[in-house]
């Protein structure tokens, strides 16, 4: 089926030039570009004595972060804080910051792959990797896998999913509209199938960018 | 260094037949002190894993506010004011009005809160409260609109006057005046309702969302708002007390969280400890019907997460709570005849 499928996914890493690292991510027509920071000085009021503090300033397209920005914010850094191995760098920071350039729908997965992305490219050490797929129940029941803004509007519910690469076990969660136990169910087990195909993505561009050819 | 049974210990007594040693050198929030409860299958507290904490609703407190409650689970205590105002219905939705949440996080309720504004954790909290009741649909938001499209008469500004009579329990006058805006000699005018929620924590000691959502629930029930007319000849919106209409609230949301412990135990309704303690926490909100609003698991450390388990657990719970749901239920029919203000034990 077309509609099952994740969108078209691109990435560019080590964009700018400033960053520890950074990337240019899009899946279909979403867009995002994250920089990394760190491990750098932390603010003295940030330290945390036996780890890294992770900081994650999220802007949008236009205007002010509000509180939905604030939200998104904070699933993003605990999502980091489950993959990071922050006791490797005590007492520093590790600076996200996460620039949306286009918002076509699933924009917290994209942004959550775009920073797994550019934690790569600043060479931050990480358990393992992360990758987030949202999907929408439509009206009629059907599972549609990384929903675009049109979709997400008419879709009875909308969910997003971050899992981890060694046992595709689920980091975040989050959903918005009602559905039933048993479609949470078969819309985790599509998304979890679905997140294959990104971390496909992940390694396939890191081979072609280390590669000598 | 010096060993743990260096420092003289302590016998707690859970109950007739839990006895747990505790070295008083072991800090009462440290993972070693939490680890040897662990063993026994019970909490610091004396409660099972899954078990909740006491919970204690007075509905009706503030007579000011249209609906008011104040809930405590356990020691945790969030105190819940609805209030009502006019305001102009949102452009693209001219048939809608507004239900606002706030989640206040202030210094008292905790050291861990500064003054100034919102902290983070309050913004996030806020955020999951609007997005649970926009899931839910907990409010057909058509029925809180007043007017639509009223042709008032006359060139100059028009000023809407909300006008009260007497203060009844749970029933406040709404002084306001709202402008509403000129467009050449008639005025085409909209208003609506816009409610705003206000949750105060009072006493900050863990799963706060769960204890926000049933401050929040009971308060909507105990909602009375004046019925509005529009007096043609002045345009001014009048209300009364008479008439005054109950909230229609379409669906009861039940908010249990657990913590999950140690990457294999989880612990529902967590106090400020566990949570401090804990490795990850999800939060699921399930309707009366058994439908799904919302399955938060804002990330954090250990990915352990066993959906089955939660949901299976999160059913259990909510089995538990019917004892709320059907005590708001009671509580409801109860509105309709009377305010009613006063405590409640839901236990």
């Amino acid at each position: 089926m077309e509609e099952s499928q994740i969108r078209e996914i691109s990435c560019e890493q080590s964009v700018l030039s400033k960053p520890d690292g950074s990337s240019d991510f899009s899946q279909g027509d979403s867009s995002v570009m994250v920089g990394v920071y760190g491990p750098a000085d932390v603010k003295q009021n940030k330290e945390i004595l036996d780890r890294a503090t992770i900081e994650v300033i999220f802007k949008p397209k236009i205007g002010l972060p509000g509180v939905r920005e604030k939200a998104m914010e904070k699933m993003i850094s605990n999502t980091c804080q489950a993959i990071i191995l922050t006791t490797m760098h005590p007492r520093s920071s590790i600076t996200i910051v996460v620039q949306v350039v286009q918002d076509a729908g699933s924009l917290l997965s994209c942004c959550i792959n775009a920073v797994c992305l550019a934690l790569m490219d600043a060479g931050i050490s990480m358990k393992c990797m992360v990758a987030a797929v949202s999907c929408a129940i439509s009206e009629d029941g059907e599972v549609i896998l990384d929903p675009t803004l049109k979709v997400a509007q008419v879709a009875s519910s909308v969910m997003h999913f971050a899992f981890e690469s060694k046992e595709k076990d689920v980091i975040l969660s989050s959903t918005q509209g009602m559905c039933s136990p048993d479609q949470y169910l078969s819309c985790l087990a599509s998304c979890q199938e679905a997140s294959d195909k990104i971390f496909t993505f992940y390694r396939t561009s890191a081979e072609r960018r280390f590669s000598k050819t | 260094m010096i060993s743990c049974s260096w420092y003289p210990t302590k016998l707690l007594l859970l109950n007739d037949d839990i006895k747990i040693r505790v070295s008083s050198s072991c800090n009462k929030y440290s993972f070693c002190h939490f680890s040897k409860f662990k063993k026994e299958n019970i909490r610091p507290d004396g409660r099972e894993l899954g078990e909740f904490r006491a919970t204690l609703l007075n509905v009706g407190t503030i007579n000011t506010a249209h609906g008011s409650a104040l809930v405590k689970l356990g020691n945790t205590t969030i105190l819940c004011g609805v209030k009502g105002e006019f305001a102009a219905p949102p452009v693209n939705e001219p048939k809608k009005g507004y239900l606002v949440p706030n989640v206040e996080l202030p210094p008292l309720c905790s050291s861990q809160f500064k003054v100034g504004p919102p902290s983070e954790q309050a913004q996030v909290v806020s955020q999951l409260i609007d997005d649970i009741v926009r899931s839910s649909n907990l409010i057909n938001l058509e029925s809180l609109n007043i007017a639509e499209g009223v042709v008032l008469s006359g060139g100059e500004s028009v000023y809407f006057f909300c006008v009260g009579t007497g203060v009844a329990p749970g029933f406040a006058c709404c002084w306001g005046a709202t402008k509403l805006p000129e467009r050449g000699p008639k005025a085409l005018s909209k208003l609506s309702w816009v409610l705003h929620c206000d949750m105060i924590c009072l006493d900050y000691d863990g799963n706060i969302v769960d204890a926000s959502l049933i401050a929040l629930l009971a308060a909507l029930k105990n909602v009375l708002l004046p019925a509005v007319r529009i007096d043609e000849d002045t345009g001014r919106a009048v209300t009364s007390q008479e008439g005054s209409i109950p909230l229609k609230l379409s669906c009861q949301p039940v908010a249990t969280s657990f913590v999950v412990f140690d990457d294999t135990i989880l612990l529902a309704d967590p106090t400020k400890e566990e949570e401090g303690l804990a490795t990850g926490a999800v939060t699921v909100v399930v309707n009366e019907e058994g439908d799904i609003c919302s399955v938060h698991k804002p990330g954090k450390e250990g990915a352990l997460y066993l959906p089955r388990k939660f949901m299976t657990a999160s059913g259990d719970v909510s089995r538990d709570l019917r004892k709320l749901d059907s005590w708001l239920r009671k509580h409801w029919r109860v509105v309709k005849d009377d305010v009613p203000t006063g405590a409640y034990d839901l236990d």
